[in-house]
């Protein structure tokens, strides 16, 4: 029984954008870790949608197939009395750029309402659908 | 013939006992007894060959469910509230799911939660037309 239009698609398209808030919001938590798991900074991760057929066949979802890492390296600095400074003072800060991120949690966040506003749409259509019986 | 004669002949002409449709809207309590409701209707064989009904305008739904004059009603019905059930226990399952903190995503639980409000209007919309049709039946002069 489908009696909400297009709410598979729609619901892949929330599912996917939240996904990619949350790699935003990892990204800007670790913008300053200059050592991870690996002992190296942390890298930028990014994500890319795809599309993905329906099991009804005919409507085109979205999803994210993997998170994958920005492996351009961060800018190296003069800072020796860091931490993590090697020999010759310098640290390897992490290739994650703030105002590119902020970009990036914009323009999820605005296509998570779009995706909102056309389950609510489609969930208006079929409420006044039930309306032509009265 | 006084009222109470002609209720009870058109009940009987119908094949409905009126004593199991329920009076209050379907809940999770007397929804038995509506499965019931529905399978007595669904009993009852029209005299009238709705094959007539079909109109050659719309050939899409004429082809998918073709209207056969013996065909019953009561099963499709029951198989309706069925899934009607299951998208509200869907739904209630999610609730909680979300309520105990576990990991499910909000907007999963949201569209359960609208598509089994939905499907129960679409519910009560078709006991309505039901009810009407039968209220009809009852007020016929005979």
């Amino acid at each position: 029984m489908n009696l909400i239009p297009a709410i598979g698609t729609t619901a892949s398209a929330l599912e996917a954008y939240r996904t990619q808030l949350d790699v935003v919001s990892q990204n800007i938590a670790n913008a300053h870790t200059t050592r991870g798991e690996n002992g190296q900074p942390y890298q930028r991760q990014m994500v890319s949608f795809e599309t993905m057929l329906l099991e009804n066949g005919k409507s085109n979802a979205v999803r994210i197939p993997q998170v994958v890492e920005d492996s351009r390296p961060g800018p190296l600095v003069h800072q020796p009395e860091h931490p993590h400074a090697d020999e010759q003072g310098f640290v390897r800060l992490t290739n994650v750029n703030l105002s590119y991120e902020m970009v990036d949690l914009i323009s999820a966040s605005r296509a998570y309402e779009a995706n909102l506003s056309v389950a609510k749409t489609s969930r208006m259509m079929a409420q006044k659908t039930l309306e032509i019986g009265r | 013939m006084d009222a109470i004669q002609a209720f009870g002949s058109a009940a009987k002409w119908g094949g409905i006992d009126t004593k199991q449709i329920p009076t209050s809207p379907p809940n999770a309590e007397n929804l038995q007894q509506w499965q019931q409701a529905a399978q007595s209707i669904g009993n009852l064989k029209p005299n009238f060959d709705p094959t007539s009904l079909q109109t050659p305008a719309i050939p899409e739904i004429a082809a998918t469910a073709p209207i056969r004059g013996t065909r019953q009603m009561g099963t499709p019905v029951a198989d309706f509230i069925h899934s009607v059930d299951n998208k509200l226990k869907e739904g209630d399952t999610l609730r909680s799911a979300v309520l105990a903190g576990e990991p499910v995503n909000l907007h999963q639980a949201m569209i359960a939660l609208q598509e089994a409000s939905v499907s129960f209007t679409l519910m009560m919309e078709f006991r309505n037309k039901l009810m009407e049709g039968y209220q009809e039946l009852i007020r016929m002069q005979i």
